[in-house]
């Protein structure tokens, strides 16, 4: 799971796929790679300008000639002008578009794939896959293989210049080209290296500043400050150090490359000056070799830059393609049947079910419930309560048997037949950054103000609504902040009355709410639930007692089932659950 | 702008030396860089000369060689200079970003959100890194050499260094306003780019959400929306740099065609030598990219001073200091006396609590119990000094505790928050983390309390287990009980328990009640609760309404008066014999069939 795994081979398969994303845009593509070649072009021609100008101006003393080479400059300077336009604004467009696809096509991923894979996901992962990943490959598809082209051709041009004008001369300078490459390479991996650390040191950091503000209240009471400040020095120190030998990394390797260059320039003079005093070199080729040597430097270190990052660019491309590849386990069959009230009608019929295949969560697990029924599910952690829920929901499918509903098995619903007729809240209320009114309209989106008031009524958030200083429009940031557990556990059974589902869900639905408020809301839950089938889980048994029937569930299996009355005449678990709670003091 | 720079210059306080030698390295290796073009100068002039003379050239090709390599000498010092110094301002401003989060009081976090803190704590210091460790140098660097190259130019020709100087200004003119623009641009895409990223993040959080409710369509339409006007931004910033870097190109290149003509003209007529031609055409080329540079630096540089503001004003929030003057007393244990005499505390112009009074003895259980907003949270707050600013006062063992030392106090108080925060470490190091030096045995002996060794087991590397992002998810009632043996790890005198159980199974509730009545023993303990069983059972219970205390006393006292607990109580006890004689009834029943 981690950001930095790459393997060290290069693998044909992953760039086969990496350039089919480019398919769309073969032509724009295409078009740029011109571009960009004929910009290599024309660079190596300048030289060949000045040389000219040189030779045949300067030396014999024609202004004519030198003025002809300033006109040729110039509409040099004009065609590399309009060029690098057209260059830069083409590999935007394509790159950012590329990136834009790849980030449409994993979200469309994410939405089909089924919650295991969310549950077994952290979602800093994910977002590292839909944003860096993506642009690091679009980015490489784009600028990365435009440098190196530019480079490759740039510097193939220049040697070919060169020799036709005296190859002699050009060999000597280009046998420095080995070394600056060589150099290039050995250095562009090391400061890419370098990067790497510095970026992992520094995501550390930002966690670390992160875990001490949400965490400052503990931090505080336990009188941990000096000792979080010291260790969080550490951490800066490492920083220090992995930046600085980063920086030195790279002021090592311009200072080398620019040696070479002017050895370059004192090679050709060396050689080129005795053949320009017996004669056979002109002092125009001599002028344009020194500038050709000063020129070897930058495609070199593009052509080592973009090969450094291919490594990384192909881990990224893995990481991505691993996330579009994966399989959702809950699949909608293609002939799922989308219409239909529900009428309420629940069968478990002999499932089976367990997250991994060693531990069975759910063993044989039968269960009927009739439309309008309020059934209670009660037992310890881990009994497999939610299980139900999950199942219910079809986050997960069976592993063996089959849910029912209204006497058809859900697998041959859609998913949107099956979720829309149901309310549900969870046990940590998820709210969206937004109004207060927003969060609730959620359960039912083309809901009016009247509907969503009444709705806040019933579960009794009005009056706390209004008593914030925006009531409604009050902007609730990431998480639900500043609202407290409970008051968000409110918002989210209002949601879900909103939506006027058929059955409804609720699993811990109001742990962290007040006692009076609790009471409110059961007594309100009475015409909340009318007509309605209705699942509750509650660790607070005075919240279930109302149900039809409860169930204890222990191991995945019901260990008992009946009424309140019915249950503790039993004298069995529930019964001593409930003393435990009421019964003590 | 007069304090900005007062505020740059403050910042490099601790790094002044690093400083000064990466100028020195800086001006000696713009020096040797300026030699190369002379010595080119004299070669070619040797050469047009045909003074015959192998020896010079050879000299000459070798000074090349020689200014080169001092050059690559002091550039590698100012390199290497130039990063400890920025690196070490920006470690130094790190660190002190993060002993002002955990040293600024409590109430100063309200004010800042979690998310733009922390945007603060790192992108805002790596701007101000970029700028000095970039930007200062570059600027730095591009002053050299102008300075230099046109001296050395009016020492060769004046109206040519005229003619070659000529075009600089627009060019850094044009950089400098364009870029403006760009940084524009650039933050409108960020924002655009955060706001997709969170969107995608919440997402992701509630996914069960989005299922649930098969909203599925509706986020995909939010999420193609924002995607789409990324696209169309970042194209319009890139439409920019598609005017700019080739048109300032030609206006770069158009200098030096100006001084390849000119020059070339006057070489012709024999004003120059070619050398100090060829030197002219280095030296323009030299100037034009790195003062195209610098205008592209300037035009941004506005972000490193709004960059400066945000830190300014985190560093600027007070810390957490103790009263004047607390005397220094000896650490000994608090017994654990709690008195409240008359405490009135309110912020932002609300009043939270009113007239608040009471008094505990050591050793006993006080339960208080409120509705969501009454004040129970603040009410332990002030105990811990969270806030200071409150009329009346608290003692604790009779001294006051605006008196006693924060640290002291607060090492002897625990608290158990309603939502658990856990460290992203092992489960044993989240248990040990209150303790300088954790005892094994302690430790164990907390985890079994707290109930933490029932789940753990099943955990295969146990209490090794890593917690958080980047571990195991752990349920809320696991979070809460790992918090609660942290605390007790410590040994509290006073102990307050925030709804700590809330979200434990009944058994599991019981099983800790149960193993915690032998901490209890030698300490004070407050308990805020939802359940009445919790409550009946402490020495003292304190209802709370609206910010004041409406009853106190235990629970025999309170269930005889009329009243909030009273009611409370009725209603609960009241549905439940109904239920119970339908029980019985059944039971009968049943029996009789």
């Amino acid at each position: 799971m981690h950001d930095e795994e790459f393997s060290k081979q290069f693998d044909t398969s992953v760039w086969r796929k990496v350039f089919r994303l480019l398919s769309p845009y073969r032509w724009h593509y295409a078009g740029i790679m011109t571009v960009i070649m004929l910009m290599a072009g024309v660079e190596v021609l300048f030289p060949l300008v000045v040389r000219y100008a040189v030779d045949e101006g300067i030396t014999p003393g024609r202004r004519d000639v030198i003025l002809i080479a300033v006109f040729e400059y110039l509409g040099l300077i004009i065609m590399q002008a309009f060029l690098v336009a057209s260059f830069i604004s083409g590999c935007a467009r394509v790159g950012v578009r590329v990136i834009a696809d790849l980030r449409r096509m994993t979200y469309d991923r994410l939405q089909s794939l089924s919650i295991s894979y969310f549950d077994k996901t952290p979602v800093g992962w994910l977002m590292s896959r839909m944003f860096s990943d993506s642009q690091r490959v679009g980015d490489t598809l784009t600028w990365g293989a435009v440098d190196f082209v530019w480079g490759a051709v740039n510097m193939s041009l220049m040697a070919v210049a060169m020799l036709v004008v005296h190859w002699k001369l050009a060999l000597a300078a280009l046998s420095l080209l080995p070394l600056i490459v060589g150099i290039s390479i050995f250095f562009q991996r090391r400061i890419l290296r370098g990067y790497r650390s510095v970026r992992r040191i520094n995501s550390e950091i930002t966690a670390g500043f992160n875990e001490g503000y949400m965490g400052v209240r503990v931090i505080k009471s336990l009188v941990r400050e000096t000792a979080m400040a010291r260790d969080f020095e550490t951490l800066t120190g490492k920083m220090f150090e992995a930046s600085v030998r980063s920086a030195v990394l790279s002021s090592v390797y311009l200072p080398i490359i620019h040696v070479i260059g002017a050895t370059g320039s004192a090679l050709v003079i060396a050689f080129g000056g005795s053949g320009v005093i017996a004669g056979s070199i002109s002092l125009g080729t001599l002028v344009a070799f020194i500038s050709y040597t000063r020129r070897f430097f930058d495609p070199a270190n593009e052509i080592a830059r973009v090969f450094g990052q291919l490594q990384e660019t192909q881990a990224s491309a893995e990481r991505v393609f691993m996330l579009l590849d994966a399989a959702p386990e809950v699949t909608e069959r293609p002939n799922a049947s989308n219409e239909g009230r529900i009428r309420g009608k629940i069968e478990f019929r002999d499932v089976w079910f367990g997250y991994d295949r060693k531990t069975p969560v759910l063993r044989q697990f039968n269960l009927t419930v009739d439309p309008g029924q309020t059934i209670a599910l009660v037992g310890p952690t881990g009994s497999g309560k939610t299980t139900v829920m999950n199942l219910l929901l079809r986050f997960y499918d069976p592993t063996r048997g089959a849910v029912l509903i209204d006497g058809e098995d859900i697998r041959q619903w859609t998913f949107l037949r099956l979720r829309s007729q149901m309310g549900v809240v969870l046990q940590t209320p998820h709210l969206f950054s937004g109004t207060v009114r927003e969060n609730i309209r959620y359960g039912k989106l083309d809901a009016t103000d009247d509907a969503i008031g009444t709705a806040a009524k019933q579960v009794g958030l009005h009056e706390f609504v209004e008593a914030l200083p925006s009531g409604y429009e009050t902007v609730l940031r990431e998480g639900g902040e500043p609202l407290s557990t409970g008051q968000k556990q409110l918002i989210s059974l209002a949601r879900a009355v909103l939506a006027d589902p058929a059955i409804f869900i609720m699993d811990e639905a109001t742990s962290s709410v007040d006692t009076d408020t609790e009471l409110r809301i059961q007594k309100a839950s009475e015409q909340l639930l009318a007509g309605r089938t209705a699942f509750i889980i509650a660790h607070r048994l005075s919240t279930i007692r109302q149900a039809d029937r409860i169930l204890v569930i222990e191991k995945g299996r019901i260990a008992e089932n009946g009424t309140h009355a019915e249950l503790m005449a039993r004298r069995g678990m529930y019964h001593q659950l409930y003393s435990q709670q009421f019964m003590k003091s | 702008m007069g304090s900005l720079i007062r505020d740059f210059w403050n910042l490099t306080q601790p790094c002044r030396k690093a400083f000064v030698l990466a100028a020195v390295a800086l001006v000696a290796a713009t020096a040797f860089q300026l030699v190369l073009p002379w010595v080119l100068r004299m070669a070619i002039d040797s050469l047009t000369a045909r003074t015959n003379d192998y020896r010079l050239i050879i000299m000459l090709a070798s000074g090349l060689v020689g200014a080169a390599a001092g050059e690559a000498i002091f550039t590698f010092l100012k390199g290497k200079w130039a990063a400890e110094a920025s690196e070490g301002t920006v470690t130094h401003l790190r660190n002190r970003m993060f002993e002002q989060m955990v040293r600024m009081p409590f109430s100063a976090h309200g004010t800042v959100a979690a998310g733009d803190f922390i945007q603060r704590a790192t992108s805002d210091i790596q701007t101000l890194g970029r700028f000095l460790s970039v930007q200062v140098t570059e600027v730095a660097r591009t002053v050299c050499l102008l300075a230099g190259v046109s001296t050395l130019m009016f020492m060769m020709q004046p109206t040519l260094a005229l003619a070659a100087l000529a075009l600089l200004p627009p060019i850094f003119l044009f950089s400098m306003v364009i870029f403006r623009k760009i940084q524009k641009r650039f933050e409108t895409l960020d924002e655009t780019e955060a706001a997709l990223s969170s969107n995608v993040q919440e997402y992701l959080t509630g996914v069960r959400v989005v299922r649930a409710f098969a909203r599925e369509p509706y986020e995909s339409g939010r999420f193609r929306e924002l995607n789409a006007r990324l696209v169309r931004e970042d194209i319009a910033l890139s439409t920019l740099h598609a005017v700019f870097w080739p048109t300032s190109d030609v206006m770069c290149m158009l200098q030096a065609v100006i001084v390849l003509y000119l020059g070339g003209m006057k070489a012709v007529d024999g004003d120059i030598s070619l050398g100090t031609f060829v030197a002219f055409n280095s030296y323009v080329m030299y100037l034009i990219w790195p003062v195209r540079q610098i205008g592209r630096l300037l035009g941004e540089m506005g972000r490193a001073s709004v960059s400066m503001r945000r830190i300014r004003e985190i560093l600027d929030l007070p810390r957490e200091a103790d009263a004047e003057g607390a005397p220094e007393v000896e650490s000994k244990r608090l017994k654990g006396g709690v008195y409240f005499k008359h405490v009135s505390f309110g912020f932002d112009g609300q009043k939270v609590l009113h007239d608040i009074h009471f008094r505990v003895r050591p050793g006993k259980t006080v339960a208080i119990l409120g509705a969501t907003g009454s004040g129970k949270t603040t009410l332990m707050q002030l105990l811990l000094r969270f806030h200071d600013d409150y009329s009346g006062a608290i003692y604790i063992d009779d001294r006051d505790i605006r008196q006693i030392p924060k640290d002291e106090l607060r090492s002897q108080i625990g608290i158990v928050l309603q939502e658990a925060f856990l460290f992203s470490k092992s489960i044993y190091d989240n248990i040990s983390f209150g303790v300088d030096q954790p005892e094994r045995r302690l430790i164990r002996n907390a985890a079994a309390a707290a109930a933490v060794d029932r789940f753990v087991s099943e955990f295969p590397e146990r209490y090794r287990t890593v917690v958080g992002e980047r571990g195991v998810t752990l349920s809320g009632g696991q979070k809460q009980r790992i918090a609660l043996a942290r605390v007790l790890v410590k040994r509290p005198s006073i102990l307050i328990l925030d709804d700590t159980t809330s979200a434990l199974d009944t058994e599991t509730e019981a099983a800790i009640w149960s193993s915690l009545r032998k901490w209890l023993s030698d300490c004070t303990a407050f308990i805020i609760t939802h359940r009445l069983s919790t409550a009946a059972a402490a020495n003292k219970i304190i209802v709370l309404d609206k910010g004041r205390i409406v009853q106190q006393g235990n629970h025999e006292e309170l269930i005889r008066q009329p009243g909030h607990y009273r009611k409370l109580h009725e209603q609960q006890w009241a549905k439940m014999a109904v239920l119970d004689r339908e029980a019985s009834r059944g039971h009968a029943r049943r029996r009789v069939q």
